[in-house]
């Protein structure tokens, strides 16, 4: 496992608040999005607070990774705003981008190099200096089980591996936020453990907001303070389950039955019974 | 052979191609469908018959003897045109599929058999490349008309055809053997093993191209025999036999090597579906090295005034270099041209043109920055993604690919004014001048390549993927061509006139300069919206 989470410290912070203060890691108001005809992100507010790790749910298709990468930077907005700590989000953003950690729904690696290699290449990235990138490199390999494949091209490697080195180099420089687009995808038990709960220690203990998206709702039933959930690009509903359960009237329920009972695909078994006709 | 299913496969093999870095486009628009391919071979084939057909009328009627001395040898070399034309071009943009998509290939898990699968890949090769031979027909159909040679042109068209085969399954060929020589060193360490990797690569590569190259086959081999000798045992040349027994009045020697011909086709098919059926799913190679030391630092690159990540991504694109077997007929096609050219500018025992060659190198170095840069953003694939999300500005992205460009294609220059040194002796003076024109044409190079790629780059994983659209990396070609010219004929003529002090020969260097400084500021801006557009949205 890994050891108590160290305090951030060596990255150069700039002009960005400081952990604790009243911004939220995370503010996205009125995001919009269109490919053409078709309309990704329509309208879309929400919230990441610092100490948080929030959940974004929909079905495929609902627009959570192009609200993600809204986020990052990478895709323009047509309209709206996004807030990283407090400041505005822009592609050429650097300092902002500094304090972000991201993983894609799909590892995107260069798969030429070696896992050790890729990593010291994320860390130059950042501007970490030696020592520190390579104890924290080492403490990530050791805890999710990679050490001793560090030095084998990544091509080499299973899904759930290239999915660690990912998760490692959206780690790897203490980012203030983090984003992950389906973050445990391929992750043997014991990893996605280890996973949830260092985000989980990152969120309280270091003030580190997570935004993560998921399939898998207990998942997210486990680890999310708060859930929104995107449906067709837009917010359908945000909250603690425990409070959306109430608000879709279905005290008790597991996240699963408030989820398909929101997004208005909670009458399945007609559709099962016919598919198996 | 299942005729339906090899159509099938084929026609989504070319939509493939045609739909590259289109992935918002309209799948039943025209321009993504393959009979768009029939339509502009149509239209070229009628368009040179049409501006030929009056032209050669002209010539007729001025000068008989000259259109009859043309006529036969165009005729005769159709065949051999398509096949090269595949060959060159299937190298340089056939090899774009990386190890996991060909390891995954979509079409590995249906039923079809390896035969039907190179027939339908040799197929969409084949119809790729088909306008170069549709121009050629056309011209020879207006030549046909023109001299009566009705049926000669007839069957050199069928033939014609039969070599785009030739040239697909031969690719095809290649295909699988690239993936096996890559795995020579599975299992090795170090990096000395993926080097050694690389350069077995580039031999591969480079000795099919030569072997089957019938331009440097016809002159090496025409050295030591005479044409009809060559041409008799070389496959390849088959086509050209039965054409020339045709025209000579001996239907039956030309039915035999029509049958010959065929049957090497055949032959081809066979091979390419046995090479195939030998590395179906190629497996990634498993390579490990020496212990990584982290935070070593690229302190080269950091002296010439790149940042961190700047030299970080400098020093991730040229070890991708030595270990993407994706990348290397970017490096190999530059240097068989350039050998080609060689070859064609001093020829042994002949006169040696220093100008030509010196040109000629100028050009091959202007090539190779092309070839590197219009493809240096888009085999980012969809790790582009993953770049943006790192504090990295469009300008560090943009200084980095120009870097990677421009030491690769300085070490081309350097390495290719040496071989011309060596074997030609040139003038020192017009020598280092040349020196130099071949670093401003690798500057030139990489901007236009960098300019077309910030905006026309193609992400996408696919079947037959490509690192830039087809469309512009024609463009960024042959207009980088047209720059790289224009800048080192009038320096170059300079550099080898009489006086290469006059006024004159100083005349035309100082235009070369000027245009030279004026073209790199223009395009080195160019390329910066480019890439600030680039970092502001990603094509999804």
């Amino acid at each position: 496992m890994l050891g108590p989470v160290p305090p951030l410290r060596s990255m150069a912070r700039g002009t960005i608040p400081p952990p604790g203060a009243a911004a939220p890691a995370l503010s996205v108001r009125h995001a919009v999005k269109s490919y053409g005809p078709v309309l990704a992100v329509a309208d879309a507010s929400l919230d990441v607070p610092a100490g948080q790790v929030v959940g974004l749910l929909g079905p495929n298709g609902a627009g959570k990774s192009t609200l993600m990468k809204i986020v990052l930077g990478i895709v323009r907005a047509d309209s709206g705003t996004v807030q990283v700590l407090g400041r505005e989000m822009a592609p050429e953003a650097v300092e902002t981008k500094a304090q972000i950690g991201y993983v894609p729904e799909s590892p995107l690696l260069y798969e030429f190099l070696t896992g050790a290699e890729y990593l010291d290449f994320v860390a130059d990235m950042y501007g970490m200096d030696p020592r520190t990138r390579r104890e924290r490199i080492g403490q990530y390999l050791t805890a999710l089980e990679l050490a001793g494949h560090e030095n084998s091209m990544i091509s080499g490697y299973s899904q759930g591996m290239k999915q660690k080195i990912a998760l490692i180099s959206a780690l790897v420089h203490r980012p203030r936020l983090l984003v992950l687009d389906e973050g445990l995808n391929g992750l043997d038990p014991r990893s996605a453990r280890i996973v949830k709960d260092l985000l989980r220690s990152l969120a309280r203990q270091e003030g580190v907001g997570v935004l993560f998206s998921t399939h898998v709702l207990e998942i997210a039933q486990a680890i999310c303070d708060e859930v929104v959930i995107l449906h067709h690009g837009r917010v359908l509903a945000t909250g603690t389950v425990a409070e959306l359960r109430g608000r879709a009237g279905l005290p008790g329920s597991g996240l699963e039955e408030v989820f398909l009972s929101l997004t208005g695909t909670g009458d399945l078994g007609e559709i099962v019974a016919a598919l198996a006709r | 052979m299942n005729l339906h299913r090899i159509r099938r496969l084929a026609g989504v093999l070319l939509a493939s191609e045609l739909r590259s870095g289109r992935s918002r486009s309209d799948p039943h628009s025209l321009l993504g469908r393959p009979v768009i391919l029939a339509v502009l071979d149509l239209a070229l084939f009628l368009g040179v018959f049409g501006i030929a057909y009056p032209v050669l009328g002209l010539v007729r009627s001025t000068d008989p003897s000259l259109l009859a001395s043309v006529a036969t040898p165009v005729l005769l070399f159709l065949p051999v045109i398509a096949v090269a034309t595949v060959l060159l071009a299937g190298v340089m943009f056939e090899f774009s599929t990386t190890t996991r998509v060909g390891a995954s290939d979509a079409a590995n898990w249906l039923p079809i058999s390896p035969t039907d699968y190179v027939a339908a890949s040799s197929t969409a090769v084949a119809f790729v490349y088909s306008p170069a031979p549709a121009l050629a027909l056309g011209g020879g159909l207006a030549i046909a008309l023109v001299t009566g040679a009705i049926a000669t042109y007839g069957l050199a068209a069928a033939l014609t055809v039969l070599g785009l085969y030739e040239g697909a399954f031969l690719i095809e060929m290649l295909r699988s053997a690239t993936p096996r020589a890559s795995a020579v060193l599975s299992g090795r360490t170090g990096k000395v093993a993926l080097l050694g990797r690389a350069v077995l690569l580039i031999v591969v590569i480079l000795a099919f191209q030569l072997m089957f190259n019938p331009v440097v086959l016809l002159q090496f081999l025409g050295a030591i025999s005479g044409f009809a000798e060559v041409t008799s045992v070389i496959p390849l040349f088959w086509s050209t036999q039965a054409l020339l027994y045709w025209t000579r009045g001996a239907p039956a020697l030309a039915a035999l090597f029509i049958a010959a011909q065929v049957g090497f086709v055949a032959f081809l098919l066979w091979a390419a579906a046995r090479l195939r059926v030998r590395f179906w799913a190629p497996a990634p190679a498993e390579v490990r090295l020496e212990p990584h030391r982290f935070g070593g630092g690229h302190p080269v690159l950091a002296l010439a005034g790149l940042t961190p990540a700047e030299s970080a991504l400098v020093a991730k694109d040229l070890t991708g270099f030595t270990r993407r077997r994706e990348l290397l007929p970017l490096l190999v096609t530059p240097l068989v041209i350039a050998l080609l050219l060689f070859f064609e500018s001093g020829r042994v025992g002949g006169p040696v043109d220093h100008l030509q060659i010196s040109i000629w190198t100028t050009w091959s170095v202007g090539f190779f920055a092309l070839m590197v840069s219009l493809t240096s953003i888009g085999q980012e694939r969809r790790s582009i993604f993953g770049l943006f999300a790192f504090p990295l500005t469009a300008r560090n992205f943009l200084r980095a690919k120009s870097a990677t460009t421009f030491l690769l294609s300085a070490a081309f220059a350097a390495g290719l004014t040496a071989v011309a040194q060596v074997l030609y002796r040139p003038p020192a003076l017009p020598a280092a001048i040349g020196g130099v024109v071949a670093l401003v044409s690798a500057a030139l190079g990489t901007l236009v390549g960098l300019t077309v790629a910030t905006r026309y780059s193609d992400f996408q994983e696919r079947p037959r993927p490509q690192f830039v659209r087809p469309g512009a990396m024609m463009a960024g070609l042959f207009g980088g061509f047209g720059l790289i010219f224009l800048i080192a004929v009038p320096a170059m003529l300079g550099a080898y006139s009489p006086d290469p002090a006059g006024a004159s020969a100083l005349e035309s260097m100082a235009f070369a300069g000027a245009a030279a400084v004026a073209a790199v500021a223009l395009l080195a801006r160019a390329a910066r919206t480019g890439a600030e557009r680039l970092a502001r949205e990603i094509p999804a």
